[in-house]
């Protein structure tokens, strides 16, 4: 009997000693990073790619990964992409269990969390010679850098503006060219559907809702949401005003309810009323608009975001403008100078310029407007939407970290909701949600230190 | 071969034998004995260390003791709302999946035509468990355009906003658990043709109509499974989440905002990690009890046949 013990003993510790060996593979696997690369020989590199995106952009950029491979054959790409929703859990999941990809798309928003006390992005200012940060604008650049440092490569220029249908306009005779208010919102909108009850002025969601009132917001206080030192970025009188045009909005059945747009939560573009020409315009990021050219029913138009009717009053124009989303390189990854490398072939390369196209906005490099321009390459709305949401863009930006703080924007989201759906007054909802948030930033303060 | 060897043994050869024999047990156990350690044990003893941190995924754990148990109840605006939700979403689920169970399995149990594939077709439903196309679909039939509505247009009747009337929402929803009544219908299919056809007989002769001899004489035969049908089926109600995750979102105003929902979003939106371990350990204490609850009453309502307790 005694072999059989042996073996039984043997077996058992094989198992366990090859589980303990994979594990401490890939802890030193990680911790290992490659201090520097030998660049004089090409050495053989995998990199890890992650991004988000719908079908034109993901096929745009497999093309331009393809061609960067066989340019450079000791490269190899792997491809990770996936759909917005979800990409950023994944992503925070990635990085906590040290396995993130070497370059990523990142929204400017997630710097706080990657790059801020975590560093868990590295500081691309160390690979200015590799990575050209020259056809950047650079007072652009700098409102893109992150506490000073340039953590990302900005791909696309972002704006806001109001993008309507065309046929809707003409059939309730609305001036194109109306400037609009939040007050003259509600008295056409209350016009529109007393003429037709099954049609709505503004397609609009919570989501929507909360990015209209922010802007509303900096023109009405000139200030950040949240204030750099956490407190309110606005007064109590300030925020009845935003909740009464939710109120009016609902009550004047300006927007379609809220019980039936809450389904088409950010994806108004698949909202049935609206394929059907049975709403007017909506706020829509510069960038989003290729989705909806896609909708073949109407022609579209795209005009400024609503300003106070009373323009002296106003302190800021408020309209959003920033980047759609930036190249970030992992601090940890074994091979920093060749994904600098790529990084800056995908942002400055012509060819790759050209693939790549506007599928991640019109690019931020004056550069690649250029050869997009000669080309013909830029459509000619989202340019005008552009132009029109920079003419009025605010000054208070970019918007600070605390002021997109997930755990606030969703109490905000809440009350718009309750407003909406008439739960609560404007008044007893402003002094509500002044308390909730003033509770949750105290909260904030306090975990931060 | 040895035979099987029960109590202790002093002979040193059969000895070694049983001792050979457990060995041989363990191996064959041991891929899913380290699995459970693994991928199991060590994760739920982690999730326990855990909820007494802060721990914002991020960067590393921070010892807090009872904080995030106390913050719960005192900090949470919306720990109220989402207990009360999922609560009224089991009291109106599960007794609702029970019943419909037991009805379509009284009717499959009779002998008619074709009954296999109305076993099957109506058992499928449960595989779909957690299925997001599911989901998906359950949007589309209950959208305001959608099929739903678009048959009681026939009717001349208004369309109704099963998704976004945040007095119905969570009832429409709870409907895609009960659509799934499949298991529970198998299980109450087999405790009806284990009642004995003599008790029916007997009932007969003394003139019990159909729904006497269903209330005294299939019903308490059929209390064991009523019991595990119960249980388990509230364990899985506590802890639906792909429905409202991916139809609602929680919504409308958080009308649909399960227990699930709240811990996924306190750990993955909100990165408060510790926090939302500690929301689960609170779940599965709240399920630990009300099993025992469950199983203690059984005692006053569940007959066993064989006489057990």
């Amino acid at each position: 009997m005694k072999p059989f013990y042996l073996r039984v003993l043997l077996y058992v510790a094989l198992i366990t000693a090859f589980l303990a060996g994979c594990a401490s593979n890939n802890v030193s696997d990680n911790k290992s990073n490659a201090g520097g690369t030998t660049d004089n020989q090409p050495e053989k590199v995998t990199l890890r790619f992650s991004w988000w995106g719908a079908q034109e952009r993901n096929q745009a950029t497999l093309e331009a990964i393809d061609l960067y491979m066989q340019q450079n054959p000791h490269v190899n790409i792997q491809a990770e992409y996936m759909d917005y929703a979800g990409f950023y859990e994944k992503l925070v999941a990635q990085f906590a269990g040290g396995t993130a990809p070497d370059v990523i798309a990142i929204v400017d928003r997630w710097f706080y969390d990657l790059a801020g006390k975590n560093q868990f992005l590295a500081d691309l200012g160390q690979y200015v010679d590799l990575i050209d940060f020259s056809t950047v604008d650079p007072d652009f650049m700098k409102t893109q850098e992150y506490q000073g440092k340039k953590v990302g490569f900005p791909a696309g220029l972002q704006g806001a503006v109001m993008l309507y249908n065309k046929d809707f306009f003409e059939r309730y005779n609305i001036p194109e060219d109306t400037k609009w208010t939040w007050e003259n919102i509600i008295e056409i909108g209350k016009k529109v559907h007393e003429q037709d009850s099954n049609a709505y002025l503004i397609s609009t969601d919570s989501g929507e809702l909360d990015t209209l009132l922010r802007t509303y917001q900096k023109q009405l206080t000139g200030n950040q949401f949240i204030q750099d030192d956490y407190t309110l970025g606005f007064t109590e009188t300030d925020m009845v005003k935003m909740l009464t045009f939710v109120k009016d909005l609902y009550d004047n059945h300006v927007a379609e309810p809220l019980s039936s747009a809450v389904l088409y939560l950010n994806k108004s573009n698949e909202n049935p009323k609206w394929i059907n020409g049975e709403m007017g315009m909506q706020y829509k990021l510069v960038s989003l608009i290729p989705n909806y050219q896609k909708i073949d029913n109407f022609e579209l138009g795209v005009t400024a975001l609503p300003v106070m009717e009373d323009e002296s009053a106003m302190k800021d124009p408020g309209t959003f403008n920033g980047s759609t989303l930036h190249f970030v390189m992992n601090a940890k990854t074994k091979y920093p100078e060749e994904s600098a490398k790529f990084i800056n072939w995908l942002v400055n390369d012509p060819e790759a310029i050209k693939i790549l196209n506007s599928t991640r906005g019109v690019p931020a490099t004056a550069k690649a407007r250029e050869i997009l321009l000669n080309e013909n390459m830029i459509d000619p709305m989202v340019n005008e939407a552009l132009n029109i949401s920079l003419a009025n863009s605010s000054k208070v930006l970019p918007d600070n970290a605390i002021s997109q703080n997930q755990e606030l924007y969703a109490i905000f989201l809440d009350m718009i909701d309750r407003v909406g759906f008439g739960e609560v007054s404007p008044e007893e909802g402003a002094k509500q949600l002044i308390q909730l948030l003033e509770d949750k930033l105290a909260e904030i303060k306090n975990i931060e230190g | 071969m040895s035979s099987q060897i029960r109590g202790p043994s002093f002979s040193i050869k059969r000895l070694s034998k049983s001792r050979n024999n457990q060995l041989v047990g363990y191996l064959y156990i041991l891929p899913w004995l380290l699995g459970f350690l693994i991928l199991e044990l060590y994760p739920l003893g982690a999730s326990l260390y855990y909820s007494f941190t802060d721990y914002a995924l991020l960067s590393d754990p921070r010892f807090v003791g009872l904080k995030n148990y106390l913050s719960m109840f005192t900090k949470d605006i919306n720990f109220e709302n989402s207990v009360v939700v999922t609560l009224k979403w089991v009291i109106v689920a599960v007794p609702l999946k029970l019943i419909t169970a037991l009805l379509v399995a009284l009717l499959l149990n009779q002998k008619l035509k074709h009954m296999n594939f109305f076993r099957t077709v109506y058992y499928l439903p449960s595989i779909f468990a957690g299925s997001v196309a599911v989901a998906i679909l359950w949007r589309f039939l209950f959208m305001r355009e959608g099929l739903i509505n678009q048959i009681l247009d026939v009717f001349k009747i208004p369309a109704i906003d099963w998704l976004g009337d945040p007095k119905l929402a969570l009832f429409t929803l709870s409907l895609i658990n009960v659509w799934q009544f499949g298991t529970s219908m198998v299980l109450f299919l087999a405790g009806l043709k284990q009642v004995p056809g003599e008790l029916y007989e007997a009932g007969r002769i003394d003139g019990a109509n159909k729904f006497q001899q269903f209330w005294s004489i299939t019903l308490p035969m059929l209390t064991p499974i009523v019991l595990f049908n119960l249980i388990m089926q509230t364990i899985n109600a506590f802890q639906d989440f792909t429905a409202p995750f991916v139809i609602t979102k929680g919504g409308p105003i958080k009308s649909t905002y399960l227990f699930s929902m709240l811990i996924y979003d306190n750990g993955f939106k909100f990165f408060h990690m510790g926090y939302a371990a500690a929301l689960s350990w609170l779940m599965f204490l709240a399920i630990i009890i009300f099993t025992v609850v469950v199983f203690w009453s059984s005692r006053y309502w569940v007959h066993y046949e064989d006489g057990a307790k």
